[in-house]
């Protein structure tokens, strides 16, 4: 999240070494799961860029055309959009404005960092709701030219979603300095 | 009171739009104001898409569309999407409005629609920059932009064109820098995307008959009372009546609009219609393979009746 | 419910939540005050992304990842200098050249700044401060839908009906782009001279620039076959990114050899990552625009101002004020959907040029997209360099001054922007 404070200026985490001793265990789990959806993201980018260059190579070189590019490279796009919004939260990528909360006093930072992932994680978890009656409503509908059911684009917002809302709940517990790690 | 909310994709002057006006007025009329109608034409509420699976969740009441976005919902509906199937709009209408009409109507009850009625969308024509059509080996090698559709796909390869399929939000800037050759649409869809400005040639090679459709949430449509649901019903019958009258006068205008606007028009000879058929026999035996073929028999009987 | 929608809003946006997120918290408000069903929520956010030409967004910061890897945009840059190392700005007037030729390819914004910016400020970020940077690199960016294609005006022309062609349009946008792009080249060599930037190389000498150029021509040749591909009709502009994406590959691969087949997940990754966060905006946003359409917002504001004045010019006046503050809260896409098909009626009956206020209208959204609280660029900038939103705001504000003024000039001189299209015969 944009407000992260930088280690030095957090609020002391709590426990005797800084953090609970359950916390070890849940950051495996956790990022073992990010490594999947990471996988996943890797795999449906390339295959994106592969897909809308390949209909470029059969429609101008072999006079021919992928009659699923379009769909498919726009179902590639979606994932990888909606699966790495959780990536986002991880590494402080989504913006915010921070005038007001830069003139607040570390702990207070800290506090409003917290308040704010529990709102954010109330809205990912509506839009895990939402995102569930939609696919499941979805469901009987297919792809226009393969026999795939539509409902998968909606998949990737239950996921965005759900993995979300997993970071959140543990960045309002355990405070902003849970992920060291930078994106680039 | 209670308000119904109608969504729509065709823009504000296209008699699809004013459909749901005429909707809005006759309801309200004959409910004497107990139901209101709020009226989201032109893609305010999102593409057509969207506004089906708004239709589904019962975020919106009804839409009025196109039966493109119901194909893969009602796959039946792929049998009144063959190639040279309606030897005019009268004929097109006899197979809606009949038994096989019937019959779409019960598919898309399973899938949690009321239909509503059908209205003219009109006959697709090709366009395109390299050559005029009038026999199918001028099809020969030309890159035409087409609908996710495998009828219509299959219908453009069985010519020899090169089908090819891309977003509708590209076609535009494709054909101006050549990507595609051509496309097709009925006439008023041509005009008002304004894609005569980027193409030259026009033929009314009529090779698909496209219908609009109004369709409603199944819940929400029995939720209503039986005198509203019925004047739901005829409504939009009205408003359809009307749309298919209008519609078919508006055609011609249409097309000399793009005439005038600088297209060249090529009218496909009897003959060179002859000639589309023969090459497109073979589409209704692939499609005998995805749907029941004893539905495809029987819209083809209807029309050609 | 529109106000309950801003009120939550800004109270969360000050906060200082993620602004996407703000955005989804008030329509969530929004929803559940005006008795909506929260599956709708799902399905703006599904099918605002669920768009081809978004598609540019990932694939141009892809392609930058993979240049910056490559070494390529190093060799770019010092072949920039070996030119004006000596010019006050130089490096930023490469930065607008560049912004400039690739709005000649790419129909908007949000991708010419991805690609920009994941390519430049690297090499920028040795010679200027980073604010700095986010300024020029946005404001360059901005010129993608001013000059053609541009997938704004395209947009416009679309909601606008038969009253506007979309090639006139394209034809309106070069006069006033080209202007646009030698003020910004101007406030960056100004800014420059006054805080004293140094020079960024070496007095040009024909025989460095040779050798520096023998190096970047590979790079060069990127622009050339990326618009010569969508000139001459090769491919789409979008599909233009992808191409962008497998050229650069096959350059870091096998010609500067910098790229190893190890690096490319992690570049990826990166690139979707920092797409995600315009995704989540764009995905969002599309929730509050849906409750607003509802609310017949768009509407009240059409007839506020039809009711407000009978005389053209206070109409046009008038239409842009409002469509400075729609630009501040909304993303412009949005607002071509809502307003265009209100506003284009009004216009046509008091008589006003097509092409004129079309692209009048096109031109404030998209200076909109560089307005606080909402602008779409500043959140592309922040989130490629890590700049607090509140330093590209400072240093972008001369640059976005000059859109403004750009467009009172458009408004006061209508043959800047009419003259061209004329001519041509649209
Ligand atoms: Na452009
Ligand atoms: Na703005």
């Amino acid at each position: 999240m944009t407000q992260g404070v930088s280690a030095a200026e957090a609020a002391p985490p709590p426990g005797d070494n800084g953090w609970p001793p359950i916390w070890p265990a849940i950051r495996r789990w956790v990022e073992a799961l990010d490594r999947v959806s990471m996988v996943v993201i890797v795999l449906a980018m390339a295959a994106m860029t592969l897909m809308v260059s390949l209909q470029v190579f059969w429609r101008y070189v072999l006079s021919s055309s992928i009659d699923s590019a379009d769909e498919v490279s726009r179902l590639f796009f979606v994932w990888v959009i909606f699966l790495a919004i959780p990536h986002g939260i991880k590494y402080a990528v989504h913006v915010g404005i921070d005038l007001l909360v830069m003139n607040l006093s570390p702990r207070n930072k800290e506090r409003l960092f917290r308040l704010v992932c529990v709102a954010s994680a109330v809205l990912m978890a509506a839009i895990f709701w939402a995102a569930w009656v939609a696919t499941l409503d979805k469901w009987q509908e297919l792809m226009p030219t393969l026999p795939i059911t539509a409902g998968i684009y909606y998949v990737a917002v239950l996921i965005c979603a759900a993995h979300s809302f997993i970071h959140l709940v543990l960045h309002a517990w355990l405070g902003s300095r849970i992920w060291e790690g930078r994106l680039s | 009171q209670q308000r119904l909310r109608v969504a729509g994709n065709f823009p504000a002057d296209h008699t699809a739009t004013k459909v749901m006006e005429i909707f809005k007025k006759e309801v309200e009329a004959r409910t004497k104001g107990e139901l209101q109608v709020d009226l989201f034409p032109n893609m305010q509420l999102g593409g057509a898409a969207e506004n089906v699976d708004q239709v589904r969740s019962g975020t919106v009441f009804a839409i009025v569309t196109s039966i493109a976005y119901f194909t893969r919902i009602v796959p039946e509906y792929e049998a009144v999407s063959l190639p040279f199937l309606f030897s005019s709009r009268e004929a097109a209408f006899r197979v809606m409005d009949g038994p096989v009409g019937k019959l779409f109507d019960e598919r898309m009850a399973q899938k949690g629609f009321i239909s509503l009625g059908y209205g003219e969308l009109g006959f697709r024509h090709v366009t395109n920059n390299v050559r005029p059509i009038t026999s199918s080996a001028d099809f020969k090698g030309l890159k035409i932009r087409l609908q996710p559709n495998e009828v219509h796909l299959d219908t453009f390869r069985a010519l020899g064109a090169n089908p090819v399929a891309m977003d509708v939000k590209e076609v535009y800037s494709a054909m101006q820098q050549g990507v595609l050759d051509g496309h097709e649409n009925p006439y008023n869809i041509i005009a008002s995307r304004r894609f005569n400005e980027v193409q030259k040639h026009l033929s009314d090679t009529g090779h698909f008959y496209d219908f609009i459709n109004a369709a409603a949430n199944k819940r929400l449509f029995e939720r209503l009372s039986k005198p509203q649901q019925e004047a739901v019903m005829a409504s939009m019958k009205e408003a359809m009546t009307w749309q298919r009258a209008e519609a078919a006068r508006e055609d011609e205008r249409w097309r000399q609009q793009l005439v005038k606007a600088g297209m060249t028009f090529t009218p496909i000879t009897p003959q060179g219609r002859a000639d589309f058929r023969r090459s497109t026999a073979g589409v209704v035996e692939s499609l005998k393979k995805r749907i029941d073929p004893k539905l495809i028999e029987a819209v083809v009987t209807e029309a050609t009746k | 419910m529109t106000w309950l929608v801003i009120i939550v809003f800004c109270v969360l946006a000050f906060a200082g939540m993620p602004l996407a997120f703000a955005l989804g918290f008030a329509s969530l408000a929004a929803l559940y005050a005006a008795d909506f069903e929260l599956v709708m929520m799902a399905q703006r956010m599904l099918h605002a992304v669920d768009n081809f030409p978004l598609m540019a967004i990932p694939l141009f910061m892809l392609a930058g990842e993979l240049m910056v890897k490559a070494g390529m945009m190093e060799r770019l840059v010092a072949f920039a200098n070996s030119l004006v190392g000596r010019v006050h700005g130089g490096l930023a007037h490469v930065t607008i050249i560049a912004g400039t030729i690739l709005a000649s390819v790419s129909g908007a914004a949000v991708a010419s700044a991805s690609a920009l910016g994941s390519a430049l400020v690297p090499a920028l970020r040795k010679h200027y401060p980073d604010s700095f940077n986010c300024a020029v690199i946005a404001s360059a960016a901005n010129l993608g839908p001013v000059i053609p294609p541009s997938n704004a005006m395209i947009v416009y022309a679309l909601m606008a009906g038969s009253s506007v062609s979309v090639g006139g349009l394209f034809m309106a946008g070069i006069v006033p782009g080209v202007l646009l792009a030698l003020g910004f080249i101007g406030i960056a060599s100004f800014v420059s001279w006054r805080r004293k930037y140094p020079p960024t190389g070496e007095a040009f000498n024909a025989r460095n620039a040779w050798v520096q150029f023998r190096k970047a021509h590979i790079i060069l040749f990127m622009p050339i076959i990326v618009v010569g591909g969508i000139i001459g009709g090769v491919f789409t502009a979008t599909e233009g990114a992808a191409i962008a994406v497998v050229y650069s590959g096959v350059v870091g691969l096998l010609v500067t050899r910098k790229l190893r087949l190890s690096d490319l997940p992690g570049c990826l990754f990166r690139a979707a990552v920092t797409a995600s966060m315009v995704g989540a905006l764009i995905a969002l946003a599309a929730t509050v625009t849906f409750l607003l359409t509802v609310d017949m917002v768009p509407q009240q504001m059409a007839d506020w101002v039809k009711s407000m004045t009978a005389d053209p010019m206070v109409f046009v006046l008038l239409t842009m004020l409002l469509l400075v503050v729609v630009g501040m809260f909304m993303e412009s896409n949005a607002a071509y959907i809502m307003l265009v098909p209100l506003f284009v009626p009004i216009a046509d009956a008091f008589g006003l040029d097509p092409l004129w206020f079309g692209f009048l209208f096109m031109f404030n959204l998209v200076i909109g997209m560089m307005t606080p609280p909402v602008g779409v660029l500043f959140f592309v900038m922040s989130g490629i360099t890590r700049v607090p939103m509140g330093a590209i705001i400072r240093e972008s504000m001369p640059f976005v001054i000059f859109q403004f003024v750009m467009l009172l000039l458009c408004v006061a001189f209508p043959s800047i922007v009419t003259a061209l299209p004329r001519a041509l015969g649209f």
